[in-house]
């Protein structure tokens, strides 16, 4: 079985991981804004949360798996603060939009390195091979 | 305050993704470190198992024969090399390469290949071996 894998190829595997592990996650957001025209501060926040824990558990770099886990636990309570806030009154993002395009920014990095770098495949689960 | 606060994981996030593009910048060059060792370490191996080993010896003999053709001596001896990385050989020079490299970049391959499947690792070492052998002597 030829397991070679040429650089367009790794590139494929990159955009295949972009596109399932880290825009996919983001489209009830992008429901919600097609629907709404706009999108609601909790789920933002609550998006948020979820995106920074999944960011450090791949990544291989223990500051960032810090950084990460503090900015889930910050959302996660801003979520809960939220929550408790009169329902009239104008509720703070916290910047969870503009963390979300950093936290995708690094996701895209991490990727990259994984099949573009070290030549993963995206199907290349290790259950399934060793 | 709102505001106040919500720089806090505004300025995380930075920090992740710097850290991140670092790391990933760290691990591009000790990939290159090792394929340069590789090289050397492939060119040791042939050195050891031929008597005209080195280029220069090659292109003696090969201007002693009358051939004149660096382009073809390059391409033999490119090929002894390749000879060396496809064999049983390759995991010794790999072994070599390795402990050549610092140690903070031996980790960062140690990390991929300890990380990796199996089909992924045999994937990833081929590719060095490729890339040594490509930026080496290319006919």
């Amino acid at each position: 079985m030829n397991q070679s894998l040429k650089r367009h190829e790794a590139v494929g595997h990159w955009l295949a991981s972009v596109g399932l592990n880290l825009l996919l996650p983001m489209l009830p957001l992008f429901v919600e804004y097609a629907i709404t025209n706009t999108i609601s501060s909790s789920n933002l926040v609550l998006a948020a949360s979820m995106y920074s824990v999944t960011t450090g558990v791949v990544s291989k770099n223990r500051l960032v798996f810090v950084t990460s886990m503090l900015i889930c636990v910050f959302y996660a309570a801003m979520f809960g603060h939220l929550l408790s806030l009169d329902p009239g009154k104008e509720a703070p993002s916290f910047y969870a939009s503009i963390v979300l395009v950093v936290l995708f920014a690094t996701n895209v990095a991490v990727k990259f390195w994984y099949h573009v770098i070290e030549l993963r495949k995206y199907t290349d689960f290790s259950l399934g091979d060793d | 305050m709102e505001d106040l606060i919500g720089i806090i994981p505004l300025l995380l996030a930075t920090v992740s993704l710097v850290a991140t593009l670092f790391s990933l910048k760290d691990r591009v060059k000790a990939e290159k470190s090792l394929v340069e060792a590789l090289q050397v370490e492939l060119q040791k191996e042939i050195v050891r198992k031929s008597e005209s080993g080195s280029i220069v010896d090659l292109t003696a003999e090969g201007e002693r024969i009358g051939d004149h053709d660096p382009v073809l001596v390059r391409a033999i001896y490119r090929d002894a090399l390749k000879s060396v990385g496809s064999t049983a050989e390759a995991q010794s020079v790999l072994y070599k390469a390795l402990n050549d490299l610092a140690e903070k970049d031996r980790n960062s391959i140690k990390g991929t290949l300890k990380t990796n499947t199996m089909a992924g690792r045999t994937r990833y070492i081929a590719r060095l071996f490729r890339k040594a052998l490509d930026s080496y002597a290319k006919p």
